[in-house]
């Protein structure tokens, strides 16, 4: 699995990950407001990664484009996990040519840790700090039920150091 | 107004040459690095322009800042002020209003300024204030005596300085508008104010109905209400130069946020502020503020190790220890979190 996204790539292997954007299951909904990050993955042990990759977060400044971004981002945590449990348990069906994972779907069944995660290409250190408490304050009931603790915003450069994606 | 601070051997300092200042600076650095010192160097400067011919004062400009530096820095001698670790002496020069004040001295001088010199000739007529990271309220009377009855050190002259400008009288009438906005925006903060008896020579906060001792009122609200009292006896007047030694002591980030505010609109109509901090909110509500309203917000980033460096809120966020700080705390939380710190395991 690959992909090029917001100035940034990432690449998994297919066993680990879910293209879940692509999948005929959501491109089904997504017209009744459903909404999708890029990716799942099963990056690590029996941790789950749902990755979203941005170019840029707005400042802190202007309140309204980061509230509305916050609010946008956190619909595709919720609305991604539910989605990729629904084609899990079959209630959805599962797309032939983006499937979950043999590995990766193998974790969804065994009490993984859920992680939230978003890559942002361009932002400020501390700014990621700030974007994190944001998601925390939003998403907390909901990070709660799936024990996320919360939310994970890496910046692009952090996102290489550590890698999980590559600058394009 | 400072416009440029320059100082060499002065305490633990080498060599400061701070330019182009502005209406709001900011002094970062660790614990150590020298942020009150380097105030403390500016304000006794500024007091000493202020008290040279005031009223009756017919003390000369060395005399009156060889006592400040005395009172102030309360070394046992002024030699001791000069940074042993370089041969030359002390150097302090400083711009402000457009004139050169300077002076310097040497490892031997015990309490006699030989060389100063000072463009203006006139007394300086708005007051510098140097508020503290301590409270004055509750120990004014203390910080008096040691002064005026015993003559001792402990109190060093930015507390008793302050402690007589709080007992001023407050003023009726008109004030700047920004002033009285400012007031006003102070007393929401504090839900009250602070008040000298003149009976029983004690300060009370007056809540409502209530009234407590200043012994049973919040350090946050005496920090706040000390600003207010400046105000309101009109001892801060437009030209003013204020410094404030950790301003985030004792209040909650968001009293800080809006303390902040306050300060811009105060530096909006003319004083100058000098803010040494720790604080992350600090710098990054300055930050804010910079950008906000295109204004520059000079910062000076000391450090144990390396050279002083000098930038500008206007131009983006410094890169300094307290700011790694923070992201060092997320980057622990995001190690924890991706299971770089950790087994794995729930």
């Amino acid at each position: 699995m690959e992909i090029h996204e917001s100035g940034m790539a990432i690449n998994y292997t297919d066993d680990i990950s879910f293209l879940i954007e692509k999948c005929h299951a959501y491109r089904k909904i997504r017209s009744s407001g459903v909404s999708s990050v890029e990716c799942v993955v099963n990056a690590k042990k029996n941790m789950i990664y749902f990755v979203e990759l941005k170019t840029t977060a707005p400042d802190k400044e202007n309140k309204n484009d980061l509230e509305s971004y916050v609010v946008e981002i956190a619909d595709k945590f919720i609305h991604s996990i539910s989605l990729c449990y629904s084609i899990f348990h079959e209630i959805q069906k599962e797309d032939a040519d983006y499937p979950i994972g043999i590995t990766l779907k193998e974790c969804l069944g065994k009490s993984p840790k859920i992680r939230f995660m978003l890559l942002v290409k361009t932002i400020a250190e501390d700014n990621c700090l700030h974007l994190s408490a944001m998601f925390q304050k939003k998403m907390r009931p909901f990070l709660k039920i799936w024990n996320a603790e919360s939310v994970i915003v890496m910046s692009g450069a952090k996102a290489v150091q550590k890698g999980l994606a590559v600058i394009e | 107004m400072i416009e440029r601070l320059y100082l060499k051997n002065f305490g633990m300092h080498h060599q400061i040459d701070w330019n182009n200042l502005g209406k709001i600076n900011l002094i970062i650095g660790e614990n150590g690095t020298g942020k009150t010192f380097l105030m403390k160097a500016m304000y006794t400067a500024l007091k000493t322009m202020e008290q040279y011919k005031k009223g009756q004062d017919n003390q000369s400009l060395p005399d009156i800042l060889a006592d400040k530096l005395y009172w102030t820095f309360q070394p046992d001698s002024l030699g001791e002020l000069v940074n042993k670790n370089y041969k030359e002496k002390l150097h302090f020069s400083m711009q402000s209003d457009g004139k050169i004040f300077e002076y310097s001295f040497g490892s031997d001088t015990v309490r006699k300024i030989i060389k100063l010199e000072s463009e203006s000739q006139e007394n300086r007529v708005d007051n510098s204030v140097f508020i503290p990271a301590k409270e004055v309220l509750s120990l004014y009377q203390i910080i008096l005596k040691s002064r005026d009855q015993d003559r001792a050190f402990g109190f060093d002259d930015t507390y008793v300085d302050l402690a007589r400008a709080l007992m001023l009288p407050g003023q009726q009438g008109n004030n700047y508008r920004r002033f009285a906005e400012s007031r006003e925006r102070l007393r929401s903060m504090v839900n009250g104010r602070v008040e000298l008896d003149s009976k029983t020579n004690r300060w009370y906060y007056y809540q409502g109905r209530n009234t407590y001792t200043i012994g049973e009122t919040a350090e946050g609200i005496k920090k706040i209400a000390i600003f207010d009292r400046l105000l309101v006896n009109r001892y801060i007047s437009r030209n003013s130069v204020i410094f404030l030694d950790e301003l985030e002591s004792s209040l909650h980030p968001s009293a800080v946020v809006e303390f902040l505010d306050i300060i811009y609109n105060l530096a909006e109509s003319g004083v100058q502020f000098f803010i040494a901090s720790h604080s992350y909110f600090i710098i990054k509500k300055l930050f804010l503020l910079a950008q906000k309203y295109h204004e520059s917000i000079p910062v000076l980033s000391l450090s144990l190790t390396n050279e002083p460096v000098y930038e500008d809120l206007k131009n983006g966020m410094p890169d300094n220890s307290i700011i790694d700080a923070a992201i060092a705390l997320y980057s622990a939380e995001v190690e924890m979190l991706t299971g770089d710190d950790d087994d794995g395991d729930s």
